[in-house]
């Protein structure tokens, strides 16, 4: 699949798919994924093309993305894993940058009621990926007590001609927030919904409003 | 298979039974502890070479020399230690730190201690600071009840091998509420060719007791390869503090595998110091599984990766109890075509709760043909912890480069301070003379970084 400029692809995954996406040189696109299934990807960005990637799994379901940035390239990639009774979701993203290219990875993650988030992000930078700019922000809610986490930024630089860096952190609801919220008059479901969003905005903000509106349901 | 034994060099072509029985009736060992060595060995044959990590096809076990005495007996007085052993440890300030500034010191040159001493203050409080192969002899049960206890011998294959045919090592037991001010320390020596060291430190801190055990080390270098798989176990009690610091500077041709780990009980604290600057090929990742409720474990680490270097090191926090905390602090250097990774890992059980963990790894990389891996994993299992990770990799800034050259440093001036600013946060933590060795090894390895 080839994208072109200014142009927009959304694709709901129900079951297993393989795709290859490639965006053209010199363009901007915006792609949008909501996977309920099994999903490989490749998506390479050609030569001084940005990509919105914004990229949801539902419950029950695997993701392996396999991204090739090229020549300065950008990817601001936006990854959400909703899991609540009894789900497991695992999700693999490699990166690989060139030369002056250019990876923002926000990961929100939501897990509750025994549920399972498996999610591992490689940057990786070759010997020819000088100037290359990466950095990743994962952080995962965890709401309820005998849920999963398991998180694995990785970094593979070989290149010191970068800068990449990551952070990774799992946080629970906080009380005073819970506290304020249902101060104003909220109930506990209410407030905690409200603190569910507030985690996964900033990744929202890649969607449109339709599926937005899909994400919100489902949360 | 053709086996030489000689009565103090055992050189096999392959590992095999009476190799390890030589070992165990050199030593006058109890039977359980040949059972687990004759067991160790058979897991150690059947197991194959872990499947992360450095290459370590180069290691070829059949060219090893696994035991070799050094033919010096152990003693008390460093007058009693051949000359040109004992001008090794002069060169490295081992006898004169031990007047100034340690409480005891031990020194172990090929298979087996030559040096042990500790102050008879400590001996009246009821400190044991010995050689573990004596210690195995004085306190059978003491040490049958802790041995391989944090660590099994099936842990995983270098671990086999060393259950197989240790020998040396330290026995360090603190009684309870003892506190003792001054570290203890050991140096560890490996000075023939093809050599392998197995030594096995056990150090336990009783109830409210305090220790601080500094370890070095050190090679010559040959162009065959030597293997370093040695094992500290370290068992802190309930409100106990152990501080546990090292310098790892093997040759070149040294593989370093290493374990060590430490289980921390009730309230109690251990603190993993580590400087990471030899060895051609190490993984070494420092364990603390915190048992028991507000353990605390705190890891500071350097490592250095210059030419033909691999440095996989890292640190390990388990945590099994709630309320308990972790802090892992790793700071690398890459230089040449030196690669230097992080392997870490965090498990926060899912009935531990309100426990906090946190790491940081940087890495700066000097050269164009230098390498940086960071590989963490988080595993969390309840909502109620607090963990955080995060992770740099870059090199040294244009702006500090220009500040310092603008204030008259030439170029390389400018990269030893830089770099020397970057390890700063660990290296203070280390005992005074193994910070400055720290330093200056560093000093030195940057030399000729500019172009």
């Amino acid at each position: 699949m080839e994208i072109e400029n200014n142009s927009k692809l959304n694709l709901i995954i129900k079951k297993n798919k393989s795709i290859k996406i490639i965006v053209e040189e010199n363009s901007i696109t915006n792609i949008q994924i909501l996977n309920y299934g099994n999903l490989n990807l490749n998506l390479i960005l050609n030569e001084n093309s940005v990509c919105n990637f914004g990229h949801i799994n539902f419950g029950n379901c695997k993701n392996n993305c396999n991204i090739e940035i090229k020549k300065n390239a950008k990817l601001n990639c936006g990854h959400i894993s909703l899991c609540k009774n009894n789900e497991k979701s695992y999700s693999n993203i490699n990166n690989i940058l060139n030369e002056k290219s250019n990876v923002e990875i926000i990961s929100r993650d939501i897990v509750e009621n025994k549920s399972l988030i498996d999610l591992k992000c490689l940057i990786k930078i070759n010997k020819n990926g000088n100037d290359a700019l990466g950095n990743q922000d994962l952080k995962t809610l965890m709401l309820n007590k005998n849920c999963v986490s398991k998180t694995k930024p990785l970094l593979e630089i070989e290149n010191k001609n970068v800068k990449c860096r990551h952070a990774s952190g799992t946080i629970y609801p906080n009380k005073n927030e819970l506290f304020y919220l249902i101060s104003r008059g909220l109930k506990e479901n209410e407030a905690l919904n409200i603190i569910k969003k507030s985690h996964i905005n900033k990744v929202l903000n890649l969607f449109d409003k339709k599926n937005k509106e899909i994400i919100l349901t489902k949360i | 298979m053709i086996q030489i034994s000689i009565i103090n060099v055992i050189y096999v072509i392959k590992i095999k039974e009476n190799l390890i029985k030589t070992i165990s009736k050199k030593k006058n060992e109890p039977k359980w502890m040949l059972d687990i060595r004759l067991k160790a060995l058979d897991l150690f044959n059947k197991t194959d070479l872990p499947k992360f990590g450095p290459n370590l096809n180069k290691l070829n076990f059949n060219k090893i020399l696994y035991y070799k005495d050094p033919e010096i007996k152990e003693s008390n007085s460093w007058k009693k230690i051949p000359k040109k052993v004992r001008e090794i440890y002069e060169k490295l300030g081992i006898p004169k730190a031990e007047i100034n500034s340690l409480g005891g010191a031990g020194a172990q040159y090929e298979s087996e201690i030559i040096y042990h001493n500790i102050k008879k203050e400590l001996k009246e409080k009821g400190v044991i600071f010995e050689n573990m192969d004596n210690a195995l002899k004085k306190y059978p049960n003491l040490v049958k009840k802790y041995f391989l206890k944090c660590v099994p011998y099936n842990d995983h294959k270098f671990m086999m091998l060393h259950a197989a045919v240790w020998s040396g090592g330290t026995f360090i037991y603190v009684p309870k509420n003892v506190k003792i001010n001054e570290p203890l320390q050991a140096y560890f020596r490996m000075n023939s060719e093809n050599l392998g060291q197995f030594e096995h430190t056990l150090i336990i801190a009783e109830e409210n007791s305090e220790i601080h055990y500094i370890e070095g080390c050190s090679a010559p270098a040959y162009k065959s390869s030597s293997l370093h798989a040695g094992c500290v176990e370290i068992f802190v009690h309930k409100n106990a503090k152990v501080r546990y610091s090292s310098v790892e500077n093997w040759s070149i041709n040294t593989f370093n595998l290493n374990t060590k780990r430490a289980i921390v009980e009730k309230d109690g604290k251990i603190e993993w110091v580590s400087g990471n600057m030899g060895s051609g090929t190490t993984m070494l990742y420092p364990t603390s599984i915190l048992k028991g409720e507000n353990a605390l474990s705190e890891s500071l680490g350097i490592a250095f990766a210059g030419k033909n270097q691999n440095q996989d090191i890292g640190s390990k926090a388990i945590h099994l109890a709630s309320n308990t905390k972790s802090i892992i602090k790793s700071k690398s250097i890459s230089k040449d075509n030196g690669i230097s990774t992080y392997r870490g890992k965090v498990f926060v059980s899912d009935n531990a709760y309100n426990c906090s963990s946190s790491t940081t790894c940087d890495a700066l990389l000097i050269n164009d043909n230098s390498i940086s891996n960071t590989y963490p994993s988080i595993d969390i299992r309840n909502n109620s912890t607090e963990n955080s990770h995060e992770a740099s990799v870059g090199r040294i800034s244009d702006k500090e480069m220009f500040f310092l050259k603008s204030r008259g440093l030439n170029e390389e001036e400018a990269i030893k301070l830089i770099v020397s600013g970057f390890i700063n946060p660990v290296i203070k933590q280390l005992p005074l003379e193994y910070a400055v060795e720290m330093n200056k090894l560093i000093e030195l390895e940057m030399e000729n970084s500019v172009g």
